[in-house]
């Protein structure tokens, strides 16, 4: 058995008198893509955030590649990709100046790689970044997260608001990275199509509470039921209580 | 190679590729020595991911249909072809199991079910011949 990539442990975070996430554990095992799933409002960002050293958990702790999340957080961020659900970048640059501005904070930067994915996702590196599209910014920022030769990477619904030519684009950069030795993507999605394509792990939460984790195929196998089925047969369950 | 994948399917993706593969052995549009493709090509193909690809190929190098042949490349064993006509049987058995199970269960007698199968190759050999 490989070790994980990702352990998390106990993990809550309270807002006050809100739970957005309660006692929350799973492993995600080195060389795999994780679904993280949950319905809107579920804690899926919240999670990623106290991954990502962005919110301090209530309690619990992040294991990443090895290395506590918020002691080792530095070095971290070399070794991991993340593209928040907004990704947030410097508008007013040209896109070559924030990639040469990007790659300076990575020991390795792919450039092979990010000029693929300009170049199929037509991304003319002499505009400036407030002058793309949305989806095209996406891909912006997906194309820098995988720039650093991430080991792990995250994604926090990358997917949502782009059409289906973009999606499979992200598909096909997903299939690209994991293809190299014991890379680890997680990302989380609302949205089962596109995680029951590419996934073979899969974490499904609500209520800010872990509902199933495990191999998609082993839970295909031991419940008979798609992924769909699985998930609205665990979220329907809480209701009902 | 000609693949129609279910993500959306209750059945595990990597059992869609197995029972694919050896649907096409037994059907003949897979030979012996056929190369298949690998497992980053058939990934990419159809947006999967390749530990899946990589876990139908260990299956069915396991139940001998596939071999691996000098280093990296995947191929259709010879013996394939003598499992295609083993797995021809159970590939129709099973169908009949199912027909017959809904035959039970709206009561249809052994004498109705046989006269139905009669009827049924009938129409086919028609259709064929």
């Amino acid at each position: 058995m490989k070790t994980p990539a990702l352990v998390v442990e106990g993990l809550s975070k309270r807002f006050g008198r809100r739970v957005a996430v309660e006692d929350l554990t799973f492993q995600v095992p080195e060389g795999s893509v994780c679904g993280f799933l949950g319905r809107n409002g579920a804690g899926k960002s919240t999670t990623i955030r106290m991954m990502m050293n962005l919110l301090d958990p209530t309690a619990g702790r992040v294991t990443m590649l090895g290395l506590d999340s918020r002691r080792e957080h530095t070095a971290l961020m070399r070794r991991v990709g993340y593209v928040s659900e907004s990704p947030v970048l410097y508008e007013w640059m040209k896109v070559k100046d924030l990639v040469r501005f990007t790659a300076g904070f990575y020991p390795r930067w792919n450039r092979r790689r990010v000029d693929e994915l300009f170049d199929r996702c037509a991304i003319d590196r002499d505009q400036r970044v407030r002058h793309l599209s949305r989806g095209t910014q996406a891909q912006l920022a997906l194309a820098l997260a995988l720039g650093g030769d991430p080991e792990l990477l995250i994604l926090d619904e990358p997917a949502t608001g782009l059409d289906v030519l973009v999606r499979r684009d992200f598909l096909e950069s997903i299939i690209q990275l994991i293809q190299q030795d014991g890379r680890t993507v997680l990302f989380s999605s609302h949205l089962l199509h596109d995680v029951e394509r590419v996934a073979d792990q899969v974490v499904i939460i609500d209520n800010g509470r872990l509902v199933q984790s495990g191999s998609t195929e082993e839970l295909k196998l031991s419940t008979g039921l798609s992924l769909e089925e699985s998930f609205l047969a665990a979220v329907g369950a809480k209701e009902r209580q | 190679m000609r693949l129609k994948l279910e993500p959306a399917s209750p059945i595990p993706m990597y059992l869609q590729i197995v029972e694919q593969v050896r649907h096409e052995i037994a059907a003949g549009a897979l030979l012996a020595d056929d190369e298949l493709p690998s497992v980053r090509a058939l990934a990419a193909r159809y947006l999967i991911n390749p530990n899946t690809v990589a876990r139908a190929y260990l299956e069915l190098e396991r139940d001998g249909f596939l071999c691996k042949r000098r280093g990296a490349g995947t191929y259709v064993s010879t013996d394939a072809t003598a499992l295609g006509a083993v797995h021809r049987i159970q590939a129709v058995r099973k169908l009949l199991d199912r027909a017959l199970a809904a035959a039970s269960e709206f009561g249809l007698t052994k004498r109705q079910v046989r006269q139905l199968v009669e009827e049924r190759l009938a129409v086919t050999k028609e259709k064929s011949g």
